[in-house]
């Protein structure tokens, strides 16, 4: 390791360890990087701000950020949590089933895990214990499980920073997804079903045949913004980022002049609270391209391409290899860095094994999707404890089951890319 | 002096809220104006980029409070409150030696793009990075504030308020 390369990793540790804000740890590793080598530190700023005003299609994610929070203060939580509960709520645990599945659905429309998880997620946490008698650590393990599917289900604002990052299309990547994030979706829900014994959960009430009609006709109209949002991007009538503010706009008249559950004062609230995530998610990927300025510097990606090529591994071995670096990773960094900094590192060495980019793109975020619910550094587990008070060993006990399940789906996944490339290649992106 | 921050606080949320508005329109105005009346703008891409890009660094240095900024805390909440506070205000008042070491080369830098312009606004790009350098001033005393106020007596609120909202926003991965 050079000089420079220590001093970047040693700044960039110790002010993570020493919680200061990963972002800012970053961008003072930078000027570290920058000191030690000798190069002019004013390329932290040419860095940053070349990078950022550079790429478009990182402006989707605001759009994809305002959208989802314009649907969660419409209320659509409740009408999905109905018209879910009307198919999958008569099975034992059915409330655990119904937060998988309203989670599958709000995942259509919001790219975010953290917002599933804060948004129907509370919801679901609130039904499970009242209706469905779970215990409160396994109610936040459950909605915790689902909302991991939300940025593998399109649209995603990890595939959107990936894309950016690969040169992959966000169009294939968000097919890519669909297949195993339902595949997600159902390894929760069978894992509720085997859990559902253990903790002797009661099956769901019967809906009244009558009811049924009203209750699926009022989740219809939520159900048009992932087909406006993803139809529009496939297309290719809207850009990506295009089609996220389309999809805000028609968030906002339906929450407005459809379902009238949006009040004028709730604007204001939903584009704080929207700009609040978008400045700390983009300033992380803003003060990330600092880090992987050195590391390309370094030379550190061609490096790791030399070693695989001696190791000779083949593509599955790499893919396999990769799993299990991000998992162990994923245990204690945050999903952000895993994807910012370890990523860029491996994508030439995917790219010389000739792996398909969006198929190794789709496992990535799996891979640092199940790290959100991974202890001891889960950062779902951790939202959800504090909103929801329950503490955390016991939610890490009762998560284990899940993030084990998801693991071997994981495995699946990569054992057998076509599963996630059927999608895309179906549609004509290779 | 705590009024003035106050209003200041309300002021550049209210200026953050504006632009994010901003944002939103002109994406709907380009669209718009493409697809309903087959006059595409151009300049709107280039526009709504710039003025994402104010956004982030804008809120993030006058919005957004320290706990709001991911952070990783494992390590930090293995300590005992009265260990905490030494380590936070160690490395807040280091991030803000280490940026105010490197102000005046980035500065110079940023200066020095006035030569170049974006592409369709013509915008010169030491105006468009400035916002940068904005930011890494108010991060550093920002971080240089809560390091002093860390070390003083009166630190106990200071650190609560720190680490209990921490988990309450974060970022949207």
């Amino acid at each position: 390791m050079t000089t420079g390369l220590w001093a970047l990793v040693l700044v960039f540790l110790t002010g993570t360890l020493l919680r200061l804000p990963i972002a800012l740890s970053m961008l003072a590793a930078g000027i570290a990087y920058f000191f030690s080598t000798g190069q002019d530190i004013g390329l932290l700023a040419g860095q940053v701000m070349g990078q950022m005003t550079g790429i478009y299609v990182l402006v989707a994610i605001p759009m994809f950020i305002l959208a989802a929070n314009v649907m969660n203060a419409s209320g659509i939580s409740e009408r999905l949590w109905n018209a879910a509960n009307v198919i999958v709520g008569r099975a034992r645990g059915g409330t655990g089933h119904v937060t998988v599945l309203v989670s599958l659905v709000f995942s259509s429309m919001s790219g975010s895990a953290v917002t599933d998880a804060s948004g129907p997620g509370m919801m679901a946490i609130r039904m499970m214990r009242q209706i469905g008698r779970f215990p409160p650590e396994m109610a936040v393990a459950v909605a915790a499980a689902a909302a991991v599917i939300a940025p593998v289900i399109p649209p995603s604002i990890p595939m959107v920073i990936y894309a950016m990052l690969s040169g992959t299309s966000v169009g294939g990547l968000f097919l890519a997804g669909i297949v195993p994030g339902l595949l997600m979706g159902v390894t929760v829900m069978l894992t509720v079903r085997l859990l559902a014994d253990r903790y002797d959960l009661p099956p769901g009430e019967k809906i009244p045949f009558a009811q049924v009609g009203p209750v699926m006709g009022r989740a219809a109209m939520p159900m048009t913004l992932p087909v406006l949002l993803l139809g529009g991007i496939w297309t290719g009538v809207f850009s990506p980022t295009e089609s996220a503010a389309v999809a805000a706009l028609w968030a906002m008249i339906l929450g407005t002049v459809v379902f009238r559950s949006l009040r004028a004062r709730q604007f204001g609230e939903v584009f704080d609270e929207s700009l609040r995530q978008t400045a700390a998610t983009m300033l992380l990927i803003s003060s990330a391209y600092v880090v992987n300025y050195a590391i390309a510097n370094e030379g550190l990606a061609a490096a790791l391409v030399g070693l695989i090529d001696r190791l000779d591994l083949t593509q599955t071995q790499f893919m396999l290899v990769m799993n299990v670096l991000l998992l162990g990773l994923g245990c204690f960094l945050d999903g952000s860095v895993i994807l910012l900094v370890v990523v860029p590192l491996l994508l030439p060495t995917a790219r010389s094994l000739g792996i398909d980019l969006t198929y190794f793109g789709v496992v990535v975020i799996i891979n640092f999707m199940i790290g959100l619910i991974t202890p001891p550094y889960g950062l779902i587990l951790f939202v959800l404890s504090s909103l929801t008070r329950v503490p955390l060993p016991g939610i890490f006990r009762a998560v284990t089951p899940f993030f084990l399940a998801l693991i071997v789906l994981l495995l699946i996944l990569t054992l057998v890319p076509g599963i996630i490339l059927f999608l895309p290649h179906f549609f004509g992106f290779t | 002096m705590l009024r003035l921050v106050h209003i200041w606080q309300v002021a550049a949320a209210l200026i953050a809220r504006v632009a994010m508005m901003l944002v939103f329109g002109m994406f709907i105005y380009g669209v718009g104006m493409r697809y309903l009346f087959d006059k595409p703008q151009s300049w709107v891409d280039e526009a709504v980029t710039i003025l994402a890009v104010w956004l982030v660094f804008w809120t993030a240095a006058f919005v957004l409070k320290w706990s709001e900024l991911i952070s990783f805390d494992i390590l930090v909440n293995a300590f005992p409150r009265h260990i905490q506070r030494f380590l936070i205000a160690a490395s807040a008042i280091a991030y803000s030696a280490v940026v105010g070491a490197a102000l005046y080369p980035i500065i110079d830098y940023v200066m020095f793009m006035k030569i170049m312009t974006t592409d369709m606004l013509l915008l010169r790009l030491d105006l468009v990075y400035s916002i940068f350098v904005v930011f890494l001033i108010a991060t550093a005393l920002r971080s240089a504030v809560l390091g002093v106020r860390l070390l003083l007596p009166t630190w106990p609120p200071v650190l609560a308020d720190l680490l209990d909202a921490s988990a309450e926003v974060e970022g949207s991965l």
